[in-house]
């Protein structure tokens, strides 16, 4: 399985851990201090004893550290202790929610498919920011398009539909997955042709990702085109098993993600 | 940078005097690592076989599977998942991490049960313990592999519930 661009952007996004330019706080000590322990807990293991214990020691030089609450909190949630990761990161969100809501809600969505919750942190923050929007931590996904899965999740179809519109309407360069993501909504909405449109969309930005060819083979069966429907899922197969790419994330699947499973059932019928 | 531990050492003597409602954030210094699960003879299989390794490593960025998928263990979860309507109650997460070992075979666990809120809860006992006899059962488990070796790693199984019912299966 060809994996090799999601395989590199992952890996990436657990080892390579940003370092702060402490000398942004020259002028206040407890925060320069507090940069130091955390730049060097950035060097080390994740959710090692040690590293932790130079979080603390951030946390200790500046209480109000923001970034040391926030890197202390994630490997719990990579770990599955979510009360605790919620506990530190809510710090995190307390004294800096310009800068964490968003990654709090997009951790819910992520992790935990906590829908509502996330999408009340993304409201939060785009009313704190004046309509801002942002990118999740791994670059994948725009704040808007984790609001319309949110919004068409806790069922509100048709405004999820209007995000997505205004979405692409307003962005240049549309992420991975969002046509995948606006074409599984339409086809909530029963909007075959507009899901076909996307999903055709997301081949021209994804050309080989599996999971596009199975949605497109589920509408064609909607639409009664039984042969391309089998061919469509034909090819999703091929892309699968080696040929192309699929979703796919070290930690959490993705909403919408389709698996070998799925294919292989409608390819026995 | 200067060493650290004296300054570590000072700041926990100072916080330990320290009043007042404050959040703490200090490490359990227990573990060597964050979600460590150490043997409990009390709930832990003895003959667990960690094969000779001392290091367990985390399910991410080691390629640990299940037979068929994951759509196959989400089928076979809720395939024997039974509903009770003395759970109606759960709306929350029930988490249950585990150690998979070198051969597939999975023990050490432990549950952890949070509300809508993220904070501790505590939902019928008949269902918590209905997951972990599950998940107990669950053979298909896959061990990570690297270069022809066969490695420890650490897991876990969210399950999603709204008004006791199972909703979604995580990671």
């Amino acid at each position: 399985m060809k994996q090799l661009l999601l395989i590199a952007a992952c890996f990436n996004a657990i080892t390579a851990r940003a370092q702060m330019n402490c000398n942004a706080y020259t002028n206040d000590t407890a925060r320069f201090r507090a940069c130091q322990y955390y730049n060097h807990a950035a060097s080390l293991q994740q959710g090692s004893r040690l590293c932790q214990l130079l979080l603390d020691s951030a946390i200790m030089a500046c209480p109000t550290f923001a970034a040391a609450w926030r890197e202390k909190s994630v490997p719990y949630l990579k770990r599955g202790d979510f009360a605790t990761w919620r506990k530190w990161m809510d710090e995190a969100v307390r004294l800096e929610p310009r800068n964490y809501l968003f990654n709090r809600g997009w951790c819910m969505f992520k992790f935990l498919r906590d829908y509502t919750n996330a999408l009340q942190d993304i409201m939060e923050y785009e009313q704190l920011t004046g309509g801002q929007h942002s990118t999740s931590t791994d670059g994948v996904y725009d704040s808007r398009v984790v609001k319309a899965i949110c919004m068409r999740e806790t069922g509100d179809v048709k405004g999820a539909i209007a995000v997505f519109q205004q979405y692409f309407t307003d962005k240049k360069t549309p992420g991975l997955y969002d046509y995948l993501h606006s074409g599984v909504t339409r086809m909530k909405a029963n909007d075959l042709k507009g899901a076909l449109q996307d999903f055709r969309k997301e081949t021209t930005i994804y050309r080989e990702l599996a999971d596009t060819y199975f949605y497109i083979g589920l509408v064609q069966e909607q639409l009664g085109q039984s042969a391309a429907a089998r061919q469509s899922f034909q090819k999703a197969k091929k892309l699968f098993t080696g040929e192309g790419f699929t979703m796919y994330d070290i930690y959490a699947g993705f909403t919408d993600q389709v698996y070998l499973l799925q294919i292989e059932e409608k390819l026995r019928h | 940078m200067r060493p650290f531990l004296p300054m570590i050492i000072a700041c926990f003597l100072t916080a330990a005097t320290a009043a007042g409602q404050q959040l703490r954030p200090y490490t359990d210094t227990s573990l060597a690592h964050v979600g460590d699960l150490p043997f409990d003879p009390a709930t832990d299989n003895p003959a667990f076989d960690l094969c000779g390794q001392s290091f367990i490593y985390q399910y991410y960025g080691m390629n640990t599977g299940y037979k068929g998928g994951k759509k196959a263990l989400r089928d076979e979860i809720l395939s024997r998942f039974v509903y009770n309507p003395a759970a109606a109650g759960a709306n929350g997460y029930i988490t249950i991490r585990f150690v998979m070992n070198c051969k597939g075979e999975t023990d050490r666990f432990r549950v952890m049960q949070i509300n809508n809120n993220y904070q501790p809860a505590s939902f019928e006992p008949q269902l918590v313990q209905q997951l972990l006899v599950l998940v107990r059962s669950l053979r298909g488990w896959i061990p990570s592999t690297r270069e022809q070796k066969n490695y420890n790693t650490y897991c876990y199984l969210n399950f999603k519930f709204v008004n006791g019912h199972l909703t979604d299966i995580l990671p």
